[in-house]
């Protein structure tokens, strides 16, 4: 303490909770700051702080019990009050803003008896035994820290009590009627599920309006349970296995969004989740996913030893004798039929760390370019469109100018479902009354939200948005200035457009032609316009120009290089951006560097030989499977039998390979049926390293258990097969820290992205340098194709996969919000009984003229399989549109999908089939 | 005791079509994007239509105010006067504060739930028999409300003479 009788600040970064803003930055430079005294001592701080948050910044503790960063101050709870000079009463702190000169006592004994009355008096009607066994609770801190636990009186009512859901215990005889849970719930998931009834002593806090939370509209995203001060909701993890004995900060392993988590563990084991307060991506949310979908680490069926399948079956063998038989057969294969036989696929679940060595180890070990990620089945036409309009294969903007954008587009995204953080972040801005303009076959649930939904047959994508490109040039609503200085083939792209009028669209997309001029007119008018797409837009035969059309509405109004605006992919998994930004891409090196351009750099770098032939993608690579032109695949933590388009073609081609290695943490579909060699990873609670969210963020991903007994980590693997084959140079690191610095040498733009730094929170690259902040917004005042981005001029194809009498419907395939692709995790949870089978979804005029009734089986029939499905009449749905998810193996929906592709990067169109649906 | 699925429950065409018509003349009162403001009066006019506040209403309530059906059911619970289970066909609110009190409501309420059968907070067909807070009458001791009439200075013989006229 300085002697001269003024507070020390703390850092704010040191509270536990910073105060979050979802509006833009949060920084707080530049605030005026005012002069106060508190307990006779003076201190600056900054102008609009709360009296609470001055008093945490000065190191001093006042009880509280309604207050939570991430909502409103509400103050209900009067335990905050503390005095102000010239107030009449005590005031709530938490409510209460800094002004200059205020006084502020918080310790006189007339206080403390204020606090200790009303505590007294939540005490009488609160039980005394879940006191004592969660002492940690803030309510039974206070109730303690004031002498009053012997003050115990109230009774555990079991009218009261829920144990419906399946992660979330419900005890509302412990409810001291903050509202912390109404209020996050409506403020910052945005789902309305808590709601207020009846007043007075008589005050009832229930979901809806009085039904079970499960039959509620509960999401399941815990923020309720994570802010309850009582645990009068409580995550059931908790309480049958007991409270956490450390956390362990890291990053979720479910989408691209890129949360960051605190993983609690007691002994091995992973017991609880909660979200990291001040993360810049999630802001202390998380999803149904990252908070409860972490059993699978400890499921029964995780695989801890390596095996090779014989005639006999599945053998156990050793580490040593595993990695001994794929070094020699993989030799074999390459000494036999040339480096270009065999290929790798990294792992979008994997690091950034492990997806460089698995490319590196097909480049420098084998000498072959097959080498690819599942980034090929998602988003690689979002890259490559991005990559050749603007030159840069990732999103332009980042997450935090959602809450900067005066208008959103959302286009084939089912964002609230899939990347629920980031959904949750468009629905409260969309609240806040941003123009929402969904573009999506279906109604999701962000078009109940929106201004504007433009529902468009299945694969017209390319005619809307050419659609409103000609409203924005014919009404003279484009960004002239932005056009002139830096957009190219503006004359061109004018006569070219001309003939795209809204009403030519409208027959095509089934939109209103007026609807399509409205959307076009709120894009380019309420600035900025920030769009955000899915793989509603790439899973098509012209996927890549899908997103270039979109592209062209960003740059013809100028919606580029700014706050609030750009063209954002919602990356499907955690690292697929860094999987095939790390080089899993036959086409590009690390950084995406393309082979012929980057090679010699990188023989220098890596001090070996690379092969110049062109690679294989996966899809190519099972196609040259089926032809047996490929005799070994390693497949890293990727289900290809489950995911890939077409399960029956898949299978029979990977049934030709002589050598299958499939490297998971289950025996999943690819290896129970056509696998040879079943190498057992870890999951990414128990490693170290670093992922890459959708908005070019790197994160560090550390370990918070040991890896189970017999399993490793991927890089682990990797290493140790080169190793094998006699290439310990350039796979003898000893870390994932150390394989990370490798790659700052060979990719510039990460360079200055180190681990250390990392320790303070995630950094987007581009980043070179140590001192550079990173790179939020892209293209701020030049493309790396040059000064100026080039228009395309993109005439629409329909898909081949066309309606006809025999196959009436078109099917169209996604996920759904409790399970996560191929369900490999999220299956093995309690998330299994929130969704247990996948569905499919038809509107109620089809249900009708079929017979189907909720819950009835359907026989779905394509031109290249069948699938058998639970029938669900939803609303949401086209006439003559189906939907289903394909998220169980059991179901196989990816058996109906069809061999249509992009030409650009050969992402499959599992976004239209033609299928003809039958009542069972 | 009506249950949601009650038929009593279910709005009539005509009485939707009244219901309608009433929010037609309050919500001109209200700007266009702040609807939800017009909530009480939205639900007086319901009550008024039905006698209670019925799910069903509840809904068709929400809906034209372009709010959730909880929010309407948050409302409809906060104030005693709207019924949102259904009552007697006289609601019966005796004030049991401080000056009723001392005038001998208390007595007077016991009276009551004896004569009717019913204990405070419950129903039968006829009547809904409750104890309330301040009716703003004390200077005419002890008080009750029937619906929305005040009954005062009240003892045996006139409580008597009311419940006849009402039986």
């Amino acid at each position: 303490m300085p002697a001269d009788g003024s507070w020390e600040l703390l850092p704010p970064d040191v509270l536990s909770c910073r105060p979050v803003t979802f509006a833009a930055g949060g920084s707080q430079q530049g605030l005026a700051v005012v002069q106060i005294t508190v307990n006779g001592r003076t201190a600056e701080l900054e102008e609009g702080l709360s009296i609470l948050d001055a008093l945490r910044r000065l190191g001093l503790e006042v009880p509280h019990l309604c207050h939570d960063d991430r909502v409103q101050a509400a103050a209900v709870c009067r335990t905050c009050l503390v005095e102000v000079e010239g107030e009449p009463k005590p005031v709530p702190s938490c409510a209460t803003r800094l002004r200059e000169g205020m006084v502020v006592r918080t310790d006189t004994p007339a206080l403390e008896d204020e606090r200790r009355g009303v505590l007294r008096m939540l005490a009488w009607r609160y039980p005394a035994e879940p006191a004592h066994r969660f002492p940690e609770k803030p309510f039974h801190k206070a109730v303690s820290g004031y002498g009053l636990s012997s003050e115990l009186r109230g009774m555990h009512d079991l009218r009261l009590q829920d144990s419906s859901h399946p992660h979330i215990q419900v005890d509302m005889s412990r409810c001291i009627d903050c509202y912390l849970c109404v209020r996050i719930c409506d403020e910052l998931q945005g789902q309305f599920v808590w709601r207020v009834l009846g007043r007075g002593a008589e005050t009832r806090v229930t979901p809806g309006t009085g039904v079970s939370l499960l039959a509620s509209a509960c999401v399941g995203c815990g923020a309720c349970a994570s802010t309850c001060p009582t645990g009068a909701l409580e995550d059931k993890t908790r309480l049958e296995q007991g409270s956490p004995e450390r956390w362990t900060r890291t990053t979720c392993p479910y989408c691209g969004v890129g949360c960051e988590l605190e993983v609690g563990s007691r002994g091995e084991r992973v017991v609880a989740v909660r979200p990291v307060l001040d993360a810049p991506v999630n802001k202390g949310h998380l999803c149904v996913k990252g908070r409860y979908a972490f059993e699978f680490v400890h499921a029964d069926d995780r695989v801890t030893t390596p095996m090779i399948r014989d005639r006999l079956g599945w053998r156990r063998v050793s580490w040593p004798e595993a990695t001994g038989f794929v070094a020699e057969r993989l030799r074999g294969l390459v000494a036999q039929y040339g480096p270009d036989s065999v290929g790798v696929l990294g792992s979008s679940r994997a690091t950034n760390e492990e997806n460089y060595l698995a490319q590196k180890f097909a480049r420098v070990v084998l000498g072959t370019n097959n080498v690819d990620c599942c980034a090929r089945v998602c988003h690689a036409p979002t890259a490559a469109a991005l990559k050749l309009m603007l030159g840069t294969g990732a999103a332009t903007n980042s997450f935090n100018d959602i809450e900067r954008a005066r208008t959103l587009m959302v286009c084939g995204s089912n964002t609230t479902e899939n990347h629920p953080v980031v959904g949750a972040r468009i629905k409260q801005a969309a609240l806040r009354g941003a123009n929402l303009v969904v573009i999506d076959p279906r109604r999701i649930e962000l078009a109940d939200y929106a201004v504007l939904h433009l529902q468009h047959r299945l694969g017209t994508d390319v005619a809307l948005f050419n659609a409103m490109a000609h409203t924005l040039v014919a009404e003279e609503l484009v960004d002239r200035e932005f056009i002139d200085s830096r957009v190219a083939e503006w004359e061109e792209f004018q006569r070219f457009i001309v003939d795209w009028t809204p009403e030519r669209a409208s027959a095509l997309c089934g939109v209103s032609a007026d609807s399509i001029r409205r959307a076009a007119r709120l894009f380019g008018t309420a600035k900025p316009s920030l769009c955000v797409n899915g793989l509603g837009l790439t899973e098509h035969s012209q996927g890549t120009e899908n997103v270039m059309c979109l592209v062209n509405l960003a740059l013809l109004t100028g919606n580029v290089g700014r706050p609030g605006t750009g063209v954002n992919p919602m990356r499907g998994q955690n690292n697929v951006q860094g999987a095939a930004q790390m080089g899993c891409e036959p086409s590009n090196l690390t950084g995406f560097v393309p082979v012929a351009q980057g090679r010699e750099a990188f023989e220098r770098a890596w001090g070996a030989a690379l092969p110049a032939r062109k690679g294989l993608d996966v899809i190519q690579m099972v196609e040259a499977a089926k032809e047996g032109r490929l005799k070994g695949l390693w497949a890293i933590g990727y289900d290809l039998l489950l995911t890939n388009p077409g399960v029956e073609r898949t299978r029979d081609a990977l049934r030709k390979l002589g050598l299958l290695i499939v490297q998971d943490l289950f025996m999943n579909e690819t290896a129970r049926e056509v696998g040879t060699v079943f190498l057992p990873a870890c999951s990414s609670f128990e490693k170290d390293g670093t992922f890459m969210n959708a908005e070019r963020r790197i994160q560090r991903v550390r370990k918070v258990l040991e890896p189970l007994a017999g399993s490793k980590p991927d890089w682990e693997i990797i290493c140790a097969v080169a190793r094998a084959l006699g290439h310990a140079q350039g796979f003898e690191q000893a870390s994932p820290e150390e394989i990370w610095s490798e790659v700052r040498t060979v990719w510039k733009v990460g360079a200055g992205i180190g681990y250390s730094r990392l320790e303070q929170g995630g950094l987007q690259w581009p980043c070179p340098s140590e001192d550079h902040p990173g790179t939020e917004i892209l293209h701020r005042s030049s493309f790396p194709v040059g000064p100026r981005a080039a228009l395309r001029r993109i005439d629409f194809k329909p898909s081949a996969e066309a309606r006809s009498a025999e196959l009436p419907y078109l099917l169209n395939t996604g996920r759904s919000l409790y399970q996560f692709n191929a369900g490999t995790m999220t299956l093995r949870t309690p998330n299994r009984e929130l969704r247990p089978a996948d569905t499919l979804d038809l509107s109620p005029d089809d249900a009708r003229a079929l017979q189907l009734s909720e819950g009835d089986r359907v026989r779905v029939r394509s031109r290249y399989g069948e699938a058998t499905l639970p029938a669900h009449v939803s609303e949401r749905l086209r006439p003559g549109e189906c939907f289903a998810t394909f998220h169980t193996p059991t179901a196989r929906v990816n058996a109906l999908t069809s061999d249509e592709r992009d030409p650009y990067t050969h992402t499959p169109e599992y976004k239209v089939t033609a299928v003809a649906l039958e009542k069972c | 005791m009506a249950e949601p699925n009650d038929s009593s429950a279910a709005l009539t065409p005509d009485e939707q079509r009244r219901l309608d018509e009433g929010l037609a003349l309050v919500l001109p009162h209200y700007p266009e994007d702040r609807k939800s403001a017009a909530m009480l009066p939205a639900l007086r006019l319901l009550q008024s239509i039905k006698g209670w506040l019925p799910p069903q209403g509840l809904e068709l309530v929400a809906q034209r105010l372009a709010v959730s059906k909880e929010r309407a059911h948050e409302v409809a619970t906060f104030y005693a006067m709207f019924h949102t289970k259904k009552p007697g066909k006289y609601v019966l609110d005796v004030c049991t504060n401080l000056s009723c009190s001392l005038r001998g409501a208390e007595e007077l309420l016991a009276y009551l739930e004896q004569k009717l059968g019913l204990k405070a907070g419950q129903s039968s067909e006829l009547f809904t028999l409750r104890e309330t807070e301040c009716l703003a009458s004390c200077g005419t001791a002890p008080c009750l409300q029937v619906n929305e009439d005040h009954h005062e200075s009240l003892n045996r013989k006139k409580l008597d003479e009311l419940l006849s006229k009402l039986t």
